[in-house]
């Protein structure tokens, strides 16, 4: 890892640091104001992280940050909210998630030319 | 885009894995972190299996560790999602059918798939225990119902077993 790596990885780490952090007080802030409600404020926050790690694609420490920092901010809200959703809702997040899943499996993950010969048969 | 932007992604699936797990009571947090561990230590165990033979780039190991958490995960959400439809439609008797159909072509895909072992193991492991749930489901809902399912259960297993076999027997041949 050479010097420019090391710059990389601990702006990637400062902006994911920060960026959580902000989510998190503005959240906490907004409860205690009345304004907004506590984790549809994280909730918002993560989609927009999401938009700005897309659009950001390109510079990987700033995209990757704001893209853990939203991965962190929906787990959080998912684990504390999950058991509350109905069973359709968690049906339709799960599916979600198996239909990417499969679809990047199918079209990433293909094995390597070499496994893909033809088993010589045993003498 | 590139393939390092979709870690996120990967985190967040395994994530909601273990939060569905954890809803299911089917494990608390120790679990996860029991996996996590031997996710991540996959590629070394990989790699000491190699020893001597050729050693593995860092970008080699991150290949095994997607692949691996993407083959866990497609294990575990297939049953998870089964599970959660079939209680979303109220344990009702089309819907446990759907999900041991379900179950039985996630297995019959797992076995035929050719070049993508990432999906075939997932999707071979994910449809066994997606049949295991429907089968103690359908336990409840009487003789019947538990006769039209081993029924089906032992039509698909000749069925599979059959074209496989043959398959072979039709390589041997060539010789």
């Amino acid at each position: 890892m050479n010097k420019n790596d090391v710059t990389k990885l601990i702006l990637g780490l400062v902006i994911l640091v920060f960026s959580t952090t902000f989510a998190y007080f503005t959240a906490r802030y907004l409860r205690t104001s009345g304004t907004f409600g506590y984790w549809p404020t994280l909730t918002m926050f993560s989609i927009g992280y999401i938009l700005l790690g897309v659009i950001c694609a390109k510079i990987y420490p700033v995209s990757l940050g704001f893209l853990f920092a939203s991965v962190i901010l929906l787990l959080h809200n998912l684990s504390d909210n999950f058991d509350e959703f109905a069973s359709i809702h968690k049906t339709i997040i799960v599916g979600f998630a198996l239909v990417v899943l499969y679809i990047f499996a199918w079209h990433k993950l293909k094995d390597p030319l070499e496994n893909n010969q033809p088993v010589q048969p045993v003498q | 885009m590139a393939l390092v932007l979709l870690w996120p992604f990967l985190i967040f699936i395994l994530g909601v894995t273990f939060i569905a797990l954890v809803d299911l009571n089917l494990g608390g947090w120790w679990l996860a972190l029991i996996i996590i561990g031997y996710l991540v230590y996959l590629p070394f165990l990989r790699e000491s299996k190699r020893r001597g033979v050729s050693s593995m780039s860092n970008t080699g190991q991150l290949e095994i560790l997607r692949q691996a958490v993407i083959t866990f995960a497609l294990a575990l959400l297939a049953p998870v999602f089964v599970k959660y439809l079939i209680e979303s439609l109220h344990t009702s008797l089309p819907a446990v059918i759907g999900g041991l159909f379900f179950g039985f072509a996630l297995v019959v895909w797992g076995v035929f798939i050719r070049n993508n072992k990432t999906i075939s193991w997932g999707n071979i492991a994910g449809g066994a225990l997606t049949i295991v749930y429907v089968y103690s489901q359908i336990w409840e809902l009487g003789e019947l119902a538990r006769v039209y399912a081993t029924g089906f259960g032992l039509a698909v297993a000749v069925v599979v077993s059959v074209i496989k076999l043959k398959d072979r027997l039709l390589t041997t041949n060539r010789t």
